[in-house]
């Protein structure tokens, strides 16, 4: 075991009363079994499949002192709109923002939209929503995984959301992930928020979730977002992150479907050091559809890496899944797209791509398809494509008087557009058809023009 | 306006034009003809830059500047323009977005305050009109999905958009149907002043029954190996090219 896996185990440990103190038995002895978990595998070894082409160990080795924060940082006082205020334009949603994992002071402990929406702290929902915190926490997102062990044997806070059955909030709930590290701390906090929200029967829900340094200090962050879907409801999430260039992040969504339930994430990576997400997707019943797009632009020596699995554990259930990327300088990135038909699944359709637009030589991608079939009767594709831009279209555009630059960064701007068109919120597709564009030309700083503008 | 002086150039080491002369004067509308293979289309390239085509021998004057130490884009600000023979599509890019960002490049380059929005879309209309094209289709991603005839009048309707002085048609009549021609050819037409030139690159003579050429030159294994004037073409169409390869 390193010896941050053992200072981490050791944390455990030693603020065992501190971590559990809201706990119900049911969650105490979750978070022990992950401990458990994390103490026998670790984290994840430069050999293991899921990580061979993302070295996290290498980060964590030569990060110097990480510790997890047991209590929140000291701006969460300050209420959050002193910090920063959301910048998306005309984009009126309901946002709220966890600073290091931690539900801002100045809210009350929980909201209440449109009459029956819960919003709130998930710390307090272990004291006040007990049923609902034993029925699904923890249960989506495997603790098999060592990050997610992690982040299960040591949360502190989060959001907490229910949308009852028939909800339709106009506005899209905004979750925005803050990571404050203090400057030149010797000690790295390893900050880890965890979100759960419940979303009832035929409710149409839009989530927003953000990632985003406040200071430009190196950070690592391991997040947990687990999403319940109920029956018939139809559910968009769009994650937006731009991180700083030191930051170090694995993010995790895990979303259980029940039957007749419509999912669309989209998970668009503007700017970040290390950035892992994965997505681990349940098709828990009949006609449940899911569609998972994103889109990453990275340059310098960013990393991104999107592992995706899609569990098609119920007959007649589709996936739709269309990864791009535009990686330049010496920028890597890594695909894997894992899709699992059941045995008795029959009549799936599952479609799954990854295209990557490389601008340099030096620039790189991994993409591994991996399809598991265990049922006959399944209509299942995979592809992925490597390409440069384009010569016969920079020349077109050149005799034309656009001069080579612009005429790159057009056909960048094209190349993002067909999954950023997969955002339906008008103003969110706009907001993002601008970053995007602004990160295309070197011009977004991770702070300047993100989603948010902090306060200098 | 233009002289071009022993032009040698080569695609990937194969020489294919073989010192190739020709001067154009401002006013004039020159018609290239020749069989397959001739040289008539890496000709087009060379004028417009095309990096895949290599420049081995002779000069390029154009108004007194070395067309070849010029980028594609500059040669385009200084008003050269080439309608492809096989326009690209670009998924994503509408055409007025294209054509904005085309002619704010140029007035930049001009030291013109760039275009604002409603005197852009005013010559938008305005040349929409001289090739026939709708509003639908300049609304579209650029030639995505047109059909060989849009994608070639879309190439006119950029051309009158940027006012070139020198335009190169390349085989824009191949695939046209004759309405279809009949309106690039009256969209050319609308545009010929005394101060700009047209080089009419051609297989048949059909074309120049729309625009008249005032000479007509022969390409054949990468030289000019004949000019005269538009009755020549009548000859071509009649006798075939065989006859002037000896």
């Amino acid at each position: 075991m390193s010896n941050l896996e053992q200072v981490l185990v050791n944390d455990f440990k030693q603020n065992f009363e501190h971590i559990t103190k809201n706990d119900s038995e049911d969650l105490t002895s979750l978070r022990m079994k992950a401990i458990d978990n994390f103490e026998k595998t670790g984290f994840p070894k430069h050999y293991d499949e899921l990580w061979r082409f993302s070295n996290i160990t290498e980060i964590l080795q030569n990060s110097g002192r990480i510790i997890h924060p047991f209590t929140p940082p000291e701006d969460i006082n300050t209420p959050v709109k002193e910090i920063f205020s959301c910048d998306v334009n005309e984009l009126d949603t309901f946002d709220l923002a966890t600073i290091n994992g931690w539900y801002p002071f100045s809210l009350p402990q929980f909201q209440r939209l449109n009459g029956n929406i819960i919003i709130g702290s998930l710390s307090q929902a272990f004291i006040l929503y007990p049923e609902l915190i034993n029925e699904h926490f923890g249960k989506y997102s495997a603790i098999d995984n060592s990050f997610n062990a992690l982040n299960t044997a040591f949360t502190n806070d989060g959001i907490f959301a229910v949308f009852p059955e028939n909800s339709s909030p106009e506005k899209p709930l905004q979750i925005v992930s803050l990571v404050s590290q203090p400057e030149n701390s010797m000690l790295q906090q390893f900050v880890q928020p965890r979100n759960l929200i419940i979303i009832g029967k035929n409710s149409k829900v839009n989530l927003v979730l953000c990632d985003h340094n406040l200071s430009p200090e190196a950070s690592f962050s391991n997040i947990v977002t687990e999403v319940f879907i109920d029956e018939n409801a139809e559910v968009r999430i769009t994650r937006l992150q731009n991180q700083n260039n030191k930051s170090t992040m694995v993010s995790d969504l895990s979303v259980y479907q029940k039957a007749n339930s419509k999912l669309i994430t989209n998970t668009i990576t503007l700017n970040g050091g290390f950035t892992r997400n994965n997505q681990h997707i349940v098709l828990a019943g009949e006609k449940a559809e899911t569609s998972v797009f994103g889109l990453y632009l990275m340059d310098r020596q960013q990393h991104v890496d999107n592992t995706t699995f899609i569990d098609h554990a119920f007959p007649d259930t589709s996936s739709n899944e269309l990864f791009k990327g535009i990686l330049d300088e010496q920028a890597s990135g890594v695909f894997r797209g894992r899709i699992l038909v059941r045995k008795n699944a029959q009549k799936i359709t599952s479609y799954q791509k990854n295209n990557a637009l490389l601008l340099t030589d030096e620039a790189r991608i991994n993409t591994m398809p991996q399809l598991e079939i265990y049922a006959d009767d399944v209509k299942c594709s995979h592809g992925a494509t490597v390409g440069y831009l384009g010569a016969d279209e920079l020349f077109y555009l050149r005799s034309r008087g656009i001069c080579e630059r612009e005429a790159r960064i057009m056909l960048m701007n094209s190349y993002a557009k067909e999954i950023i068109d997969k955002i339906t919120i008008p103003s969110l597709n706009d907001r993002i058809t601008y970053l995007v564009s602004k990160r295309l030309r070197g011009e977004l700083s991770h702070c300047a023009t993100c989603v948010l503008k902090c306060r200098e | 306006m233009l002289e071009i002086n022993n032009l040698h150039a080569s695609i990937n080491g194969n020489e294919i034009l073989k010192g190739l002369n020709l001067t154009v004067k401002a006013g004039e509308v020159h018609a290239i003809m020749g069989p397959n293979g001739s040289g008539k289309s890496t000709l087009a390239s060379v004028l417009a830059g095309r990096e895949i085509v290599e420049v081995n021998e002779g000069t390029v004057l154009y108004n007194k500047m070395d067309l070849l130490e010029m980028n594609p884009e500059k040669r385009a600000w200084e008003g050269i323009f080439l309608a492809f023979q096989y326009p690209v599509e670009i998924p994503g890019v509408s055409i007025s977005n294209f054509m904005r960002t085309a002619i704010n490049e140029k007035r930049k380059y001009i030291n013109l305050e760039p275009l604002s929005a409603a005197d852009f879309i005013k010559l938008m209309n305005e040349k929409k009109k001289v090739v026939d094209i709708t509003t639908q289709l300049t609304n579209r991603s650029v030639n995505e999905g047109f059909s060989g005839g849009e994608k070639k009048r879309n190439e006119i309707f950029q051309m009158a958009m940027l006012e070139p002085k020198l335009a190169i048609l390349d085989e824009t009549d191949s695939g046209l149907d004759i309405d279809a021609l009949r309106v690039v050819a009256n969209g050319v037409n609308l545009l010929k002043n005394p101060e700009n030139s047209f080089i009419v690159i051609t297989h048949y003579q059909r074309l120049l029954d729309f625009i008249v050429p005032d000479f007509v030159h022969v390409l054949y294994q990468g030289k000019i190996v004949k000019s005269g004037t538009k009755e020549l073409a009548l000859e071509l169409e009649e006798k075939g090219y065989d006859w002037l390869k000896n």
